[in-house]
């Protein structure tokens, strides 16, 4: 946690597991849900957060610090970028569920392009695989979906 | 509390809701925002998995296409891609469209695109904000892009490529339009102050044009909200001074960023020029052309340069530099405020007439071109000139005054140098700087190609040259990276 100087204003973000994160308010401020909190001056000195856990809220800071940085080169912070997303999908959702509700919109793009970057080229049934989802089809009503875009299914990746 | 045993080894403690997360608990807001990433075709792809995803593909509001070469050989695979393409923009629901992007390899008849056009009109009439189209046709150009394009308004990015031949419309009115890249044959005069009248709020803009031999080109900028220009002029064919029949006008008093490259040094005319500008990059000419005496190319870039003298960044890149010294024979042109710098230099006196022009640089990139074959004879030398460095100076003294330029002696503090081969030119080079630069704090040395132990072993020699900078006579200062990724952004 950082510590407070004379300088920099500091604002304490409080997530769903009651854990306090304090952290410089320029950091914070690129989320447009913190921004608008402290632009309305509805927010106290506590800040919650009631749908960010403390675990999603450390990366997430780490996501921020980087990007409140004006001397990271563009190239430098795409590399950043790409690393940082290179976490479990099961975590990623959790980012995006996230960065959708602070209202992150870089952070959400990219890890929605890491979702859709898993779903390039694969079959139907990889994606099922892939991301747990049940298929509730017949085998007749996939069919018919399957002939109406049959342009759409050429091509596909090996699994 | 128990935990229940098994998938869940984490402590869900802290977080009650952790778990593993799974897509499926994501809200269709979410699901369709990561869908608009994709592909059309891997959208619709995507739709069968299950009921809840069924419809998605009708609604995303990003529809992306793209048209592989394969696609194109057989004309029963263009057939089954128009009739892909034709039902989902029948079908697809939502009375706004953010993006739509049209990628076609290569079309083999002018009939293809007759029946593509309607769809981009239709397009245009479903409050589209960005429109992409990337259309390689050499031959016969792209015929009548429907001009309602030119007047949609909701429009914000407009990217034309490749190689349009467009009909310019009579009047253009796009007034969200922020981003416009243009890729175009033969503008002529169309690309003038009234088509750029109609975008108001312009920031970007990006012209590639395609000359073809004896043809007279005027561009005529008119934008004064415009804050990032590019511009990319190629004439074909060599002959005739093509230099001369191209003119670009450029009246953008907010502008920050200039990019610009030819190569056939056109004649620029930068109006209302600002203290705006900040940065600019710089590639013109051909090597042969700063030879051509009868031609003026170089008095063209020098109303070039005196127009941007006033930027803190400047990159010179490809043969940029060799016009400097046909430059300097008549004018000096002095570019006080440059503190960052990027050349492209063949070898030392190049680059010293660089550096003369800028008194006040701090960081320095230099890209070493290898012009010629390297001498061995001369590698003796290099190793005895680590030892006594007099006689360096004395091979350029013979040709020229002797003047260390001033950005040296004060300024310039980091100099990062790529290598491509470690010849005695470039060894020169780093062995003057590192003599002369007496306000030295870093210099980087990037090998750009794989180079054997015996080339690096001479590169090394680096570490060994006299330092007329440096308090430190360590070598942390001085660093070798072999194979590093080049990049010309200094920092």
């Amino acid at each position: 946690m950082a510590t407070t100087t004379t300088e920099t204003k500091m604002l304490t973000l409080c997530t769903s597991d009651k854990q306090q994160f304090q952290i410089e308010e320029t950091i914070a401020l690129q989320a447009v849900t913190i921004r608008n909190m402290v632009e309305d001056e509805c927010a106290s000195n506590v800040i919650p957060l009631p749908n960010v856990n403390s675990k999603i809220m450390i990366q997430i800071i780490e996501y921020l610090k980087k990007h409140v940085d004006s001397s990271v080169s563009k190239e430098d912070m795409e590399k950043f970028d790409s690393a940082f997303v290179e976490k479990k999908l099961s975590e990623i959702f959790d980012i995006i569920l996230a960065a959708n509700y602070l209202n992150i919109k870089n952070l959400l793009d990219i890890c929605c392009q890491r979702v859709a970057d898993v779903m390039k080229n694969k079959s139907p049934e990889w994606v099922r695989r892939t991301f747990n989802i049940v298929n509730d089809f017949t085998a007749e009503e996939e069919a018919k979906i399957r002939k109406e875009h049959e342009w759409a299914f050429e091509g596909v990746d090996e699994d | 509390m128990k935990e229940p045993k098994g998938k869940q080894e984490k402590n869900t403690k802290m977080a009650p809701n952790v778990g593993a997360r799974s897509i499926e608990s994501l809200p269709d807001s979410i699901l369709l925002h990561i869908l608009s990433f994709l592909e059309m075709k891997y959208v619709v792809r995507v739709c069968v998995v299950s009921k809840r995803w069924k419809d998605f593909w009708s609604s995303v509001p990003n529809l992306i296409f793209s048209l592989s070469e394969s696609d194109l050989i057989l004309e029963d695979r263009f057939e089954k891609f128009m009739d892909f393409f034709e039902r989902i923009l029948l079908l697809h629901d939502s009375s706004t469209i953010q993006k739509f992007s049209l990628r076609c390899a290569r079309a083999r008849f002018p009939h293809d695109f007759n029946r593509l056009n309607p769809w981009i009109c239709a397009v245009s009439k479903r409050n589209v904000e960005q429109l992409d189209l990337y259309i390689f046709s050499p031959d016969f150009g792209f015929p009548n892009l429907p001009s309602v394009l030119f007047t949609c308004k909701t429009l914000v990015e407009l990217r034309l490529h490749d190689n349009h031949v467009i009909d310019f419309p009579r009047c253009t009115y796009l007034p969200n339009l922020k981003t416009l890249e243009i890729s175009v044959v033969d503008p002529g005069d169309n690309l003038n102050r009234r088509f750029f009248s109609g975008c108001p709020v312009l920031e970007s803009l990006s012209i590639i044009a395609y000359i073809s031999d004896h043809m007279k080109v005027s561009i005529d900028i008119y934008a004064p909200t415009l804050k990032n220009l590019k511009t990319f002029l190629g004439v074909d064919g060599r002959d005739g001074f093509a230099g001369r029949d191209v003119k670009v006008i450029i009246d953008a008093q907010i502008l920050e960023y200039l990019s610009i490259e030819d190569n056939c040094v056109a004649g620029y005319l930068i109006k209302n020029q600002s203290s705006s500008l900040v940065r600019a990059d710089i590639n013109v000419g051909l090597d042969d052309l700063w030879e051509d005496m009868e031609d003026d190319a170089a008095w063209r870039a020098l109303k070039l340069f005196k127009r941007i003298s006033h930027v803190k960044h400047l990159g010179l890149h490809g043969v940029t530099t060799r016009g400097l010294g046909c430059i300097y024979g008549n004018a000096r042109v002095t570019f006080c405020n440059v503190t960052h710098s990027y050349l492209c230099v063949p070898d030392l006196p190049k680059l010293r007439e660089a550096l003369q022009s800028m008194p006040n640089l701090e960081y320095l990139a230099i890209y070493v071109e290898i012009l010629h074959v390297k001498d061995d004879d001369l590698e003796a030398d290099i190793v005895d000139l680590s030892e006594e460095d007099n006689e360096f100076n004395d091979v350029f003294s013979s040709t020229q005054a002797h003047v260390v330029p001033s950005c040296l002696l004060s300024h310039l503090r980091v100099i990062k140098v790529a290598i491509l081969e470690g010849t005695n030119d470039v060894l020169q080079l780093v062995k003057y700087l590192l003599k002369n630069s007496e306000a030295l704090s870093k210099m980087t040395i990037c090998l750009l190609s794989s180079l054997s132990g015996e080339e690096v072993k001479k590169i090394k020699r680096i570490l060994r040259f006299p330092r007329g900078g440096f308090k430190d006579m360590s070598n942390k200062n001085i660093q070798i990276y072999a194979r590093f990724v080049w990049s010309a952004t200094l920092n």
